[in-house]
């Protein structure tokens, strides 16, 4: 079936509205003369890459090794109350990187929780957990998540029987990993391993809070103290560039959607551990669950106890909370109806120009948010004064960045919309609009919803486009916590910290839900 | 299937109230402040403002330096009706863009020469110095530096504190370029680089972390000391005042009023609450800082403004053309 | 059996892909209450027909009409939705967020089922246990007839039929296929099944069009396509039949198996069913027997002549024949075309 021109017209000008940020930013820089690039240059744009660099690439490492280590052993082991662990291991993907930071900076740093309790005093000599390790530690622990839950749904796919067959040729042990399961898993660990490494790259709560000096963290103060001047825009595209970078390699990795497994595969029976491998096991779960999970609620339960003598924090609170709920809602409604045309088209043809239109939308995904929010504020600025400092510039800021998400699963559950429904739909009479109402889009809905509900859940955690984007008097729960924060405020932060983990439980246990049956 | 028909007019429609809800809030009456002072330390007296005169505002708090190149990248078409800055510099770099109105010469002679800019564009509200902070318990042979320049030594290793984005610090090194010239700022800067210091996004963070006994010397503005203290009914913390040279900086938080603004009424309403007597006694009691417009028995924690020993008759504006050689020199120094 | 209104018409359907040619110069008629087996190997255009008839894809070519009016043509064309013609695809097409009665009454307006039309067909089809279940929940004979029941339903002019029966094994299909007619018949239904397999389109069809090329070779009932096949290539279609050359003259033509009376003159080849040779064991015989096929119901002989060309026959299961026995033979019935070069 061929796409209307109507819809083609329709996706072709949201395409180019979306990337228009990237395209800004690219002709501000090319206005720029040689002799400012290579001035920039020396102003430590090397250390800034390596900085960014380094972060990343051992934060995909440790996540993706940590990530692996959980998937294979809740699913291949006989562990006792392995679902649990495997919920509990997922859940640190709840907590935004900022919140993480905020709770380790303020539990090692010497007057922190960990010398108050341990070392019963404070001491100067504790130089607390920041910079690169601190940041390495936070971001590993909180994104390793999107690791297991990929890999694992991989592992759980992948049929037994080529495992049984190995181990019936001899091959044990180490072996079965590196030469079996390892390589067929190869495609999500890369997909998963690179999706992390977009959001280390986009991170700036962590970096700020943990004062490590990367590029979003320059950009950041930049903006803050010259947001006239070129650095500003220069490393704002530095930055969009090695995202795009990473995340066209990542397709090469893509999770093929419509890859229906026939049937049922056999599970195999999971391997049975010795009581000193059981021990090990626990131990490494204990350890990463304390960290992950206990270290981080506990430690924010305690500023808000402490902090409560306040009667504040309540009150302060309501306001970011509106100011959340309301960004996240609309961005969420806001991008299901604009991912509607798209779905559409991009599962009904499978030409050139429907490919194209994918791989653009896909690169949106890894965008780094504050760059995009420094392209949107000059575009606004500059160009369309009248929709500057408005709400709805700041959800149109949030569709750009998460809308790949929405497409992404409603794409993988339009290609449940075989051509032979619609064919029989209007063989039985319906027309075309009564043929999408009554059966393309109730089949997309429930991948569009879910696609809504992440987008939901990234709003509600979005920091720096919130910072540079939102209307005068605006604030938002991620906002509150993170100025909170970087002032030292930790009982206030934590107490804006705790609601919003309270309210993007839900739609975090609705996507956890559906990745478990899968 | 007519049921998620149903189901997405009504979040249509919710999306479409939601959205005009927020945005009512966008009344002509209100005033726009961008303010680069804190909330915690200014809201309240917007409050008694409104309660007063009626008149709402909506604040945007955010760094002085940033709502400076906001306004400027904003030009024309800047929402803001009034710029309250906790620096002169971020004042001076808005002047002369000529985006401020003139300031009737009344309102200007309400506070000393020195904390108005020198073309009439901004007043200045209250006075603030850069000090050192220290635990009381510090040793004063471990070294009271007479000046920044003596802080630039070995002995101070892993001792002292900055907030390098901070604009009161970007005006006290933009100071040293007007003083003492660029190779001189440029060579502390690195000195201090090297030091091993601990770094801050901004003042408060420095003295709470003192007062932990997390850093030894932090280098702030003076009521951040005294007001921490008051918090925490405590009295562990000190500032030291340097003898000379711009670690010894006076300078003026100070607003001006945009020559765009729809609002200039009220902004000159609001300028006068901020030099009326309520206004300057909350900023000594409350903030500890240099009542400018107004003469009240002195707070016994504040030294006088006259011993201090502020480098003398700086223009600010001739001081803000050194702004950004001086952000140049921070960012080339490795901060 | 009424035949008297001629609801589908096809005349002179081309259609292409392409460089393909699916259709050419097809023709087609379509009695009321009849069913027709369109039979042809697998990429022969049957789909196709069904397609344009449906109205999925548009002829090249050529003109359909329903009940004397047009409904294809080069000026014309009526979109599927507006044909009332009913589709049996051959992956089913069963809706699955919808349960069985859903699926049923899906081209139903709501009045029509409120005058009991939807329980009707459900009791029709046996489907009245299992309207609330989903697709996924059925067999795939349950899904096939949830499939008729739903193309049933609104009363179409014409039925049409996909490979109904190719997905499921011999005895379902069989039992299937029964259920069907008698569902077809009943309901004076007329349809059009389009099939690769013989034994059902003979088994089940009114009228039989051997699709071969894209056209119609031979539109006949059941027993003239098989006794009576024009060509070659249609008994080839129907049948396992042994193909002989040869030619004539005087009134006779000789062949391998002997020689046969007949009207035409020339190049000629003789198709003679493996059912119509029987085998008597014959010490003098001319042929010997080659291989022999047990299948229970029958047997399928090989045997071969003094050159050693192969022939088969069929024949009941009481006489054991071996490698190696001579036989003679007695052909009860052949069919001749002319050679075609």
């Amino acid at each position: 079936m061929k796409t209307p021109k109507s819809i083609l017209l329709v996706n072709s000008s949201l395409l180019l509205i979306l990337t228009s940020p990237i395209f800004f930013l690219l002709w501000r820089v090319l206005n720029f003369s040689n002799i400012e690039i290579s001035e920039y240059l020396s102003w430590n744009l090397g250390t800034l890459v390596f900085n960014t660099l380094s972060l990343f690439v051992v934060v995909v490492l440790s996540s993706t090794a940590l990530g692996l280590c959980v998937s294979i052993l809740t699913t291949r082991y006989e562990l006792f109350g392995s679902k649990l662990l495997f919920t509990l291991s997922v859940l640190p993907l709840v907590i935004p990187s900022y919140i993480g930071a905020l709770t380790y900076v303020s539990t090692f740093s010497s007057k922190g929780l960990f010398v108050q309790f341990f070392l019963n005093s404070s001491s100067n000599q504790f130089s607390g957990l920041s910079g690169f390790i601190g940041s390495w530690i936070v971001l590993t622990l909180f994104t390793y998540p999107y690791v297991l839950i990929i890999c694992t749904s991989a592992l759980r796919n992948l049929d037994a029987t080529v495992e049984d067959a190995a181990r019936s040729l001899g091959i044990s042990g180490f072996s079965i990993y590196s030469r079996v399961i390892l390589p067929r898993l190869k495609q999500p660990i890369i997909y998963s391993g690179l999706l992390v490494g977009l959001y280390v790259l986009s991170d700036f709560g962590a970096v700020s809070l943990m004062n490590y000096s990367t590029l979003t963290k320059a950009i950041y103060s930049y903006y803050t103290i010259d947001i006239n001047g070129d650095p500003l825009i220069f490393y704002s595209i530095i930055l969009i560039m090695l995202s795009l970078v990473i995340s066209y390699t990542q397709r090469g990795g893509r999770i093929n959607y419509s890859q229906k497994v026939s049937g049922t595969p056999r599970v195999s029976k999971k391997i049975l551990l010795s009581l000193k491998g059981k021990l090990l096991a626990y131990s490494f779960f204990s350890i990463l669950i304390t960290f992950g999970l206990i270290i981080p609620i506990s430690v924010l339960s305690y500023w808000v106890v402490k902090g409560a003598n306040g009667g504040n924090l309540i009150s302060s609170v309501f306001e970011g909370l509106f100011g959340s709920l309301t960004t996240a809602v609309s961005s969420s409604i806001f991008a299901m109806i604009i991912a509607i045309p798209i779905v559409v088209m991009l599962s009904q043809q499978n030409s050139k120009l429907s490919r194209f239109f994918e791989r653009i939308l896909l690169s949106l995904y890894g965008l780094p948010h504050i760059a995009v929010g420094v392209a949107l504020l000059f575009i606004t600025i500059k160009l369309i004064p009248s929709i500057y400092q408005t709400f709805f510039t700041l959800i149109f800021s949030y569709v750009i960045v998460f809308l790949p998400q929405v497409i992404g699963s409603g794409k993988a559950s339009m290609e449940q919309v075989k051509k032979s429904y619609l064919e029989a739909s209007s063989g039985l009479g319906m027309n075309k609009l009564k043929t999408f109402t009554k059966i393309t889009f109730p089949l997309i809905f429930s991948g569009i919803s879910s696609g809504a509900a992440l987008v939901f859940l990234s709003t509600m955690k979005e920091l720096p486009q919130t910072l540079l984007l939102r209307p005068t008097g605006f604030n938002t729960l991620a906002i509150d916590i993170w100025s909170n924060a970087s002032e030292g405020l930790y009982s206030q932060a934590s107490f804006s910290s705790i609601i919003l983990l309270l309210v993007s439980a839900i739609p975090t246990y609705i996507l956890s839900t559906g990745s478990l049956k899968n | 299937m007519n049921k998620y028909f149903r189901i997405n007019k009504v979040a249509f429609a919710l999306l479409v109230t939601l959205t005009s809800c927020v945005q009512s809030g966008d009344n002509e009456s209100s005033l726009v402040i961008y303010s680069g002072r804190q909330e915690s330390l200014v809201s309240e007296i917007f409050t008694e403002f409104t309660n007063e005169t009626g008149i709402k505002v909506e604040v945007r708090y955010a760094q002085s330096n940033e709502l400076a190149g906001t306004i400027i990248l904003e030009g024309e078409n800047s929402p803001a009706d009034i710029f309250y800055s906790q620096d002169p510099v971020s004042l001076s770099l808005v002047a002369s863009e000529g985006l401020f109105d003139n300031i009737s010469e009344s309102t200007l002679e309400k506070v000393p020469s020195w904390a108005v800019d020198s073309n009439g564009l901004w007043v200045g509200v209250s006075g603030r110095s850069r000090s050192l902070v220290v635990k009381s318990s510090y040793q004063l042979d471990n070294g009271v530096p007479n000046s920044l320049y003596d802080l630039n030594q070995e002995k101070y290793r892993g001792r002292l504190g900055l907030a390098p984005t901070n604009s009161s610090f970007i005006t006290m090194i933009s100071c040293m370029v007007y003083l003492d010239g660029e190779e001189k700022t440029f060579e502390w800067l690195k000195g201090i680089n090297n030091l091993d210091y601990s770094e801050y996004p901004k003042n408060s963070p420095q003295v709470a972390a003192v007062d932990a006994g997390e850093l030894e010397i932090g280098l702030v503005n003076h009521y951040y000391t005294l007001r921490f203290n008051a918090e925490n009914s405590s009295n562990n913390i000190v500032n030291l005042y340097m003898a000379e040279g711009c670690g010894a900086l006076v300078m003026p938080s100070g607003v001006g009023v945009l020559s765009t603004s729809k609002n200039k009424d009220a902004a000159l309403k609001l300028i006068d609450f901020l030099h009326s007597e309520y206004a300057q006694k909350a900023f000594l009691n409350n903030t500890y800082e240099f009542p400018l417009a107004k003469n009240f028995d002195d707070n016994s924690e504040l030294p006088s403004l006259d011993s201090l020993n502020s480098p003398k008759n700086i223009n600010w504006e001739k001081l803000s053309k050194f702004q950004s050689k001086a952000i140049e020199l921070i960012a080339k120094a490795g901060f | 059996m009424a035949f008297d209104n001629l609801i589908i018409r096809a005349r002179s359907v081309s259609k292409s892909f392409g460089k393909e040619i699916i259709l050419d110069d097809f023709n087609l008629d379509v009695w009321n209450g009849s069913i027709v087996g369109i039979l042809g190997a697998s990429g022969s255009g049957k789909t196709t027909v069904l397609r344009l008839i449906a109205g999925f894809d548009r002829p090249d070519e050529g003109i359909i009409e329903m009940r004397n009016e047009i409904i294809s043509s080069n000026e014309i064309f009526v979109t599927p939705e507006d044909r009332k013609v009913g589709m049996v695809f051959q992956d089913y097409a069963l809706f699955p967020h919808l349960n069985v009665e859903k699926n049923v009454a899906f081209g139903l307006s709501q009045n029509v089922i409120n005058e009991g039309r939807l329980n009707e067909v459900l009791e029709l089809c046996n489907l009245f246990s299992l309207r609330l279940k989903f697709p996924q929940e059925l067999s795939g004979g349950q899904q096939q007839r949830v499939a008729l029941a739903r193309a049933l339903a609104p009363k179409p002019e014409v039925i049409l039929l996909d490979e109904p029966f190719t997905s499921l094994d011999a005895q379902m299909a069989r039992d299937l296929r029964e259920e069907v007619v008698n569902l077809l018949r009943s309901t004076e239904t007329t349809a059009i099944l389009v099939t690769h397999d013989q034994e059902e389109a003979l088994s089940v069809c009114d009228v039989v069009s051997v699709l071969e090329n894209g056209k119609v070779i031979q539109s006949a009932t059941p027993q003239d396509i098989y006794l009576k096949p024009v060509s070659k290539k249609v008994a080839n279609s129907v049948g396992d039949p042994n193909i002989l050359k040869g030619y004539s003259t005087n009134g006779k033509v000789e062949t391998a198996l002997g020689a046969f009376s007949c009207d035409l003159d020339g190049a000629l080849e003789v198709s003679i069913r493996p059912e119509c040779i029987k085998l008597l064991i014959d010490e003098k015989g001319n042929y010997l027997v080659k291989e022999c096929t047990f299948y229970g119901h029958d047997q399928v002989v090989s045997f071969q002549n003094s050159k050693g060309e192969v022939f088969r026959a069929r024949s009941l299961p009481n006489t054991l024949y071996q490698s190696g026995d001579r036989v003679s033979i007695e052909i009860s019935d052949i069919t001749i075309f002319p050679s075609k070069v």
